[in-house]
């Protein structure tokens, strides 16, 4: 991201731009800029980063798999660790993006500079994903190579396994945007987090219950369309029901801009 | 130059501000005083977009803030000096905002050294005290170097020192040329930096005057045996004492004039200076939403 360098900058006051499209654009694109130096001025982000990083690490080394390392179970550790760990932890980071503005009070300045609102939620939206994607690409990368190197094996990462990698980080990705677009609806860190936790390992379960005790599979279904069940078929190989994922998120964040727009500061 | 239409805002069947029609014009320090919950927060929130006004309209040059490119070259405003994320430095707090609208990082840079807070920017804003608050919010309100300034209380938290910066320190911008709007409590602070006063109760005007206007004349104090057929003679002289009186709006010479006249013996007379206090009290008396026991 070159956001962090502002390039030769047309100084005081307001330098015309040249159409109503590109004037959003650089809307947009300073919006974005603005976010990533909030992102990186705040140590809680190396935290989530880093915490993140440090789960995987540590299940790579010490989950011993089913020691065969010809098959594709080698990556359970890695897997194992973005379902159980790292996806909560990127959800608050994705929740953090917007409720520590809200509670510090500090989204009054943040719409002072950026009066659409619609570009503020584009722009968090944007970045949040891009920095999960980003981390988690080297986060997961990392501890496939960590489990082979460990199973003494290097060359085991293929292809395949450099596919879920990547569909394991997407499905972080939009995970940390969907989160960021219901904190915004909820406004609260501890609301959030409670709404998350109970969609990804509540919901699903609650509803293959329903779906056996009444007989009626349409119920699971249902639940097969909540984010953790994408998640698993994601980073299985089932690209295309990535899109209900992708839906997932948009739709938090349509939801997230136009209840900014509407709400008072 | 900022131009208030009709602007009213409700928040459920509370008025926070009422049909207010006001023009704010460049080259003066307008001072906007009125009672705790009179809706001065409020407007200047309205002004910003952070609120939306129920009817009316808030233009800044002819446009709604929300329409401005880069709004912080046109407006620097300092509502909430709290409103800072306390774990990001007050240089990161800066730079995030200038990049926003593009100003050349170097500005922050020149803001910072303006108002003091060179060093303590590079410290997280969650330590630093109400008064180094106040000073950041006006290094963000200066950093697009706006034709308008929009300030809520920055006197808040400040040292006599950083009170005398900043009467200065608006006086000038208002001297270059730009619309200064500050409101603040601090009446004797008002009476010293504002050429204009808005007055607001619940959410009204109550008065918009120029400074001079509002000061009261010079009056007197006296002191002295008997003064009772002074105060006989004297419309507006009230007991200030056992035996003191205060005339306001005459000054001593015509006071003691009158005093020779009945032959009065007097111990003390002088001169009172122009207040603003009691025409402010006397205009938001009854528009006053917060009364504890006798004060305000």
């Amino acid at each position: 991201m070159s956001a962090t360098t502002p390039q030769a900058v047309p100084t005081l006051p307001g330098a015309p731009t040249s159409s109503p499209t590109a004037a959003a654009r650089t809307r947009l694109g300073d919006a974005i800029a603005a976010e990533w130096i909030k992102l990186w001025s705040l140590r809680s982000t190396w935290w989530y980063l880093g915490g993140s990083a440090a789960v995987v690490v540590l299940t790579s080394l010490l989950e011993s798999g089913d020691g065969d390392p010809t098959t594709p179970d080698a990556l359970t550790p890695v897997l194992g660790a973005v379902s159980y760990f790292v996806q909560y932890i990127l959800a608050v980071f994705g929740i953090v993006a917007i409720t520590g503005e809200i509670a510090t009070r500090s989204i009054t300045v943040t719409m002072a500079c950026t009066p659409r609102r619609t570009w503020i939620m584009a722009a968090k939206a944007i970045i949040v994903g891009a920095v999960v994607l980003g981390a988690s690409l080297l986060v997961t990368g990392g501890g496939l190579l960590l489990t082979a190197a460990r199973l003494g094996e290097l060359s085991l990462v293929d292809g395949t396994q450099a596919e879920t990698a990547l569909a394991a980080s997407v499905y972080l990705a939009l995970l940390a945007v969907f989160s960021l677009g219901l904190a915004t609806l909820v406004r609260r860190t501890a609301g959030a987090l409670a709404v998350m936790l109970l969609l990804l390992l509540l919901v699903p379960e609650l509803l293959r219950m329903a779906s056996e005790r009444f007989d009626a599979p349409w119920i699971n279904t249902v639940g097969d369309w909540t984010p953790s069940p994408i998640g698993w078929r994601l980073m299985e190989g089932e690209w295309a029901d990535g899109l209900a994922l992708l839906a997932w998120a948009g739709a938090a964040v349509v939801a997230a801009i136009w209840v900014l727009r509407r709400r008072d500061a | 130059m900022i131009e208030l239409t009709n602007l009213t805002r409700r928040y459920g069947d509370k008025t926070a501000v009422d049909d207010l029609t006001l023009r704010l014009e460049p080259g003066t320090v307008t001072g906007f005083l009125g009672p705790n919950g009179a809706g001065k927060s409020t407007t200047m929130r309205l002004i910003l977009g952070l609120d939306a006004p129920t009817s009316g309209t808030a233009l800044i040059g002819g446009r709604r803030y929300t329409d401005l490119e880069r709004p912080l070259t046109t407006v620097g405003a300092l509502l909430d000096a709290k409103a800072v994320h306390p774990g990001r430095t007050g240089r990161d707090h800066l730079r995030a905002m200038a990049r926003s609208q593009r100003i050349p990082a170097r500005r922050v840079d020149e803001v910072l050294e303006r108002t003091g807070m060179t060093d303590a920017a590079r410290r997280r804003a969650g330590t630093y005290s109400l008064g180094m608050s106040q000073r950041l919010g006006i290094a963000g309100a200066l950093l697009g170097d706006p034709q308008v300034l929009m300030l809520d209380e920055p006197v808040n938290g400040l040292d006599p020192d950083g009170v005398t910066w900043i009467r200065t320190l608006l006086r000038g911008l208002a001297a270059e040329g730009r619309t200064v709007f500050v409101s603040s409590h601090l009446m004797s602070e008002m009476q010293q930096t504002a050429d204009r006063l808005v007055v607001l109760g619940r959410g009204q005007l109550i008065a918009d005057a120029p400074m001079s206007e509002l000061l009261t004349a010079t009056g007197s104090r006296v002191r002295g045996p008997g003064l009772e057929a002074l105060a006989e003679r004297l419309d507006d002289a009230r007991w200030t004492g056992d035996d003191e009186l205060t005339v306001p709006g005459v000054p001593p010479e015509e006071v003691g004039a009158l005093a020779h006249q009945l032959g009065l013996l007097l111990h003390r007379l002088d001169a009172t200076e122009p207040t603003l206090e009691e025409s402010y009290m006397s205009l938001t008396a009854d528009a006053v939403e917060y009364t504890a026991g006798g004060a305000a």
